[in-house]
């Protein structure tokens, strides 16, 4: 009866493994695209919802923005690589807008727009100029136009603008790329006998799907010959580049803790079938988790797919509790096997989901698939030791483990044998000195910008375009903010003189405001004015007369230039993004040096905040990485009762040597150099459940069993260490961070785990 | 100067005995200098715009044109785009960037000043006409590639050894007659005003 139920268990287990392996089978099949923004991986909700906004529209509209320059000896050359390529890009649809060249239409098309409401538009200079009752200075200037080489005006201008007004205003319209010049219709640089090509273009889907990334190098690829040299930069670069180090470590470091893993128990065993069964519970635990998340989620991030993987480590602890009853002589059926092993391994895997369970409550979109992904994947490979192992494996005991034994079982005999009983507290205050040594070493860096390892090299290229371009790549954004669109106006009005003061002094390269390119209506209305008595009323009869121009001149229409009417294609399409709704708008800021000038110069401006993606970001990791810590305290006291009831008055030793290793593994991960971060912190929720999990199989090991048991806690820290540990050789500074600090923590709570063996 | 006068005169001597005249053309490193005269007519006015001044050309770095009458402007014009002082106060600054027309002014005026008129035929399709001791260029319908060009009907160029006269004629019936005397070609040796000058406005 009781094997039956066993039978029809362990089918309908693999019913639904068949399930998730179909689905999952589909998905992949099916053009999987995985995550990679470090970001996506945060939340949303930490801030107020209009600064949220403004962070989502910055993220949609500017990182989608690439920008590269193609350098060539001979201009043709460049010239025609930007040519090519930017054709290549439209061609493939893979973006909207490209600027390449800059043909004379487009030049008209501007002129056209603003043309109209020439008469409440008037340049900074010209405005003082006129307050500062200088008309006939501008009507001098005028006259040196019309009587010089290059003065285009014709009858139809003067007749409209007979002080050439809008040249002037267009003359003073500071759109950015100020250190490109025009050659052949191309925007160059030159520098050192090389012509850059200037190309821009905004991506038409998401920069951070690698789908997208990898279209794009395949487009460079196939439309620029090798002899052209290339700067680019962009948040697709960026995220390409550690997508792609993210995945070839993810492999690289899954093979090697695979094999190393493998090589391990095949070592220990000298049997196929345990590594097979290993293989078998982890295998379906991952098939099981990574199918789950890709339906709950819908998509899964690379570094929760990175974490996951890694939990091979964590998945095979089970089953090698059940493998170790092998060397048992006593426990020679299957059946048998698990019988013995089942209270530790539920015990355990019920505070180890308590611990992955807690990082569901973080409320971290990436610590949330990662936390789904280990339970759903721990579950299944219990599942899978549970149901199946009893079925597949064959009865009998291995012979040959006495001396691994013995070896597994040294930290046991060190703990409680009477030969090391003076070495004890000596090695405690040993492992207490390394700690308080690492100490004054410690120090929290929640600096988002070294933690997503951005590449170097793309770093130089875009310093180099910066140099070139005079257009800096890196932007930070001030969101202003009103009743309407009119108020949001007159504010960075009376923002912008202060905004030119900073840029004077150097705090940063500069700006652009979209009152820049859309006067408020009170100050298009006072510029009307301005141009009628200070200009026209007073010199424009004599400058007629002066001239000789017989035409009637007309009066420009009172027509109001409203934010909304700017065009959201050509020149002016950068400053249309910088409007988010009828409440908000962005001022874009270039090349910020003194962010808290900045800050400093805006601080009486309730209307206006300074947003900078990467110190708010940094200021998110710094809550979570503090929210990871109270996780931690609430992990232990979630535990707390489950070990209470089964340990009473021992649950002291049970959860001492994980604590220790919680509290011990930062100070001393210091001692390399590692500052405490979101990641270590995460590092520390996981120490703490894995080493409760070994404490409490040595707590649920009876005497006669110990040596056994210890054998499989060792085989169990040693896969963890090859799978977790590994992760400190990434270069990706988070996993780095992750890995060293599990690489200690795990190593200390397998050494002290035999503490919480019952006194004999 | 005059020796180098000589030489040139000496080395197009034999040259100009025969049916074509080249005018000199001024290579990288030398300056011209001269006088001219500006008449431009232009449609709705009642008479031309006249104006004269002095003129300097750098080949390579830009144009100065210094209105004396009837007042005082300095235009200074080069690939990197154009500057405009009125009583010595800066009163227009416009980057190649931004006017994409005033790189290829500048490219065809320093080309027709400096004689190049294999540089003006890249941009022009051009009429080659010469005899003894005088030549005459005429360029028509821009090649096409250069929108900025567009609105130049045609330009005529006229002079010995070097250019004398240009006619610029604009598709709206609009035309400027520039006619240069008393020009001077020497090493480049610019007042440092002028070099000030040049520096804002060169490539």
């Amino acid at each position: 009866m009781r094997h039956g139920f066993g039978r029809a268990g362990a089918l309908l287990w693999l019913a639904c493994l068949l399930v998730a392996s179909a689905y999952l089978g589909w998905r992949v099949a099916s053009g999987l695209d995985l995550q990679t923004s470090l970001l996506g991986l945060l939340p949303r909700a930490q801030q107020s919802a209009v600064l949220e906004q403004a962070r989502q529209a910055i993220a949609e509209r500017f990182s989608r923005r690439i920008v590269l320059l193609l350098g060539h000896r001979d201009p043709a050359r460049a010239h025609a690589a930007a040519t090519a390529l930017a054709e290549a890009l439209t061609r493939e649809g893979l973006a909207g807008t490209v600027t390449a060249t800059v043909d004379r239409a487009a030049q008209e098309r501007l002129g056209a727009f603003y043309f109209p409401y020439r008469a409440g538009l008037l340049s900074d200079a010209d405005r003082a100029a006129l307050l500062g009752g200088e008309g006939r200075r501008l009507a001098d200037r005028a006259m040196g136009t019309l009587f010089s080489p290059a003065g285009v005006a014709d009858r139809g201008l003067l007749a409209r603008d007979p002080f050439l007004l809008m040249p002037s205003w267009f003359t003073a319209l500071r759109l950015p790329q100020s250190g490109l010049v025009l050659e052949e219709g191309h925007l160059v640089a030159k520098d050192a006998g090389i012509t850059w090509a200037f190309v821009s273009a905004s991506l038409s889907a998401d920069p951070f799907a690698l789908t997208v990334q990898d279209r794009l190098t395949s487009v460079l690829e196939a439309a620029l010959p090798a002899d052209i040299a290339v700067l680019r930069t962009g948040a697709v670069f960026y995220a390409g580049e550690g997508a792609r180090r993210a995945m070839g470590e993810s492999s690289a470091i899954g093979a090697v803790s695979m094999l190393a893993t493998v090589a391990m128990l095949l070592g220990v065993f000298r049997r196929v079938r345990p590594m097979l069964l290993g293989v078998l519970a982890v295998g379906a635990g991952i098939i099981l988790a990574f199918a789950v998340c890709l339906w709950w989620f819908s998509g899964l991030h690379s570094i929760a797919l990175l974490f996951g993987a890694s939990l091979i480590g964590v998945a095979v602890d089970y089953a090698l509790q059940y493998f170790a009853e092998y060397f048992d002589p006593d426990a020679g059926l299957p059946a048998e096997r698990l019988r013995r092993v089942l209270p530790g391994v539920a015990i355990g895997l019920a505070t180890t989901l308590i611990g992955y369970l807690t990082l569901m409550l973080a409320p971290v979109p990436g610590l949330r698939q990662i936390a789904l992904f280990s339970v759903v994947g721990l579950a299944g490979s219990f599942l899978t030791v549970v149901l199946w192992y009893p079925l597949l494996d064959r009865p009998g005991t291995l012979r040959h483990g006495r001396r691994m034994l013995a070896l597994a079982d040294a930290p046991a005999r060190f703990w409680t044998g009477p030969r090391w009983r003076r070495l004890r507290p000596v090695a405690l205050l040993g492992l207490l000195a390394c700690a308080l040594a690492g100490l004054p070493r410690l120090r929290v860096d929640d600096d988002v910008r070294r933690m997503q390892a951005m590449s170097a090299d793309l770093r130089r290229q875009e310093a180099e375009i910066e140099r070139l371009t005079g257009a800096p790549a890196a932007a930070q954004f001030l969101l202003v903010r009103g009743t309407n669109a009119e108020a949001i106006l007159r504010t960075q009005e009376r923002l912008m003189p202060q905004l030119v003061r900073a840029l004077q002094e150097g705090a940063l390269d500069g700006f652009v405001a979209p009152a820049q390119f859309v006067p408020s209506q009170a100050r298009q209305a006072e510029n009307r004015e301005l141009v009628e008595w200070e200009l026209l009323a007073p010199h424009l009869g004599r400058y007629v007369d002066a001239i000789g121009f017989t035409d009637p001149v007309q009066p420009a229409p009172a027509l109001p230039l409203l934010p909304a009417m700017l065009p959201e294609e050509g020149a002016l399409s950068l400053v249309r993004a910088l409007l988010l709704d009828e409440q908000s708008q962005l001022v874009l800021l270039q090349g910020v040096r003194d962010t808290a000038a900045v800050r400093a110069t805006l601080a009486r401006e309730p209307e206006v905040a300074v947003i900078s993606l990467a110190d708010d970001w940094s200021a998110l990791f710094a809550s979570y990485r503090i929210q990871a810590i109270w996780l931690l305290g609430l992990s232990v006291l979630l535990m707390a009762p489950l070990l209470i009831w089964r340990y009473r008055r021992g649950v002291v030793r049970v959860l001492a040597p994980s604590l220790l290793a919680v509290l011990l593994a930062p100070p001393i991960a210091a001692l390399f150099g590692l500052p405490f971060t979101f990641f270590g912190a995460m590092a520390l929720v996981l120490i703490l459940s894995i080493g409760v999990d070994y404490a409490v199989f040595c707590a649920e090991t009876a005497p006669a069993r110990r040596q056994v048991n210890m054998l499989a806690v060792a085989l169990a820290a040693g896969s963890t260490i090859l799978s977790f540990g590994m992760l400190a050789a990434s270069q990706v500074f988070a996993v780095h961070a992750f890995g060293l600090t599990m690489l200690i923590g795990i190593t200390i709570a397998f050494l002290l785990a035999p503490l919480a063996r019952r006194p004999e | 100067m005059k020796r180098r006068l000589l030489l040139a005169a000496l080395f197009w001597s034999p040259a100009a005995g025969a049916a074509e005249m080249r005018p000199d053309v001024i290579k990288p490193g030398q300056h011209v200098r001269g006088r001219f005269t500006l008449e431009r007519r232009l449609e709705g006015f009642a008479r031309p715009l006249l104006s004269r001044g002095a003129f300097l050309l750098v080949p390579g770095r830009g144009l100065i044109w210094h209105s004396e009458t009837p007042f005082d402007t300095v235009l200074a014009l080069g690939a990197g785009g154009i500057v405009q002082l009125q009583d010595g106060r800066e009163a227009m600054r416009l980057p190649a960037s931004r006017a994409p027309m005033i790189g290829q002014l500048y490219e065809v005026l320093s080309a027709a000043l400096a004689g190049d008129a294999d540089r003006l035929s890249l941009v022009f399709a051009a009429t080659w006409q010469s005899g003894a001791d005088r030549w005459q260029l005429g360029l028509t319908s821009p090649s096409g590639k250069d929108l900025a060009m567009a609105q130049i009907a045609s330009i005529e160029v006229f002079g010995g050894r070097l250019a004398e006269r240009v006619l610029v004629r604009r598709q709206n019936g609009d035309s400027d007659l520039l006619t240069f005397a008393e020009q001077s070609v020497g090493p480049a040796a610019p007042t440092a005003d002028e070099e000030a000058l040049l520096r804002q406005i060169g490539p």
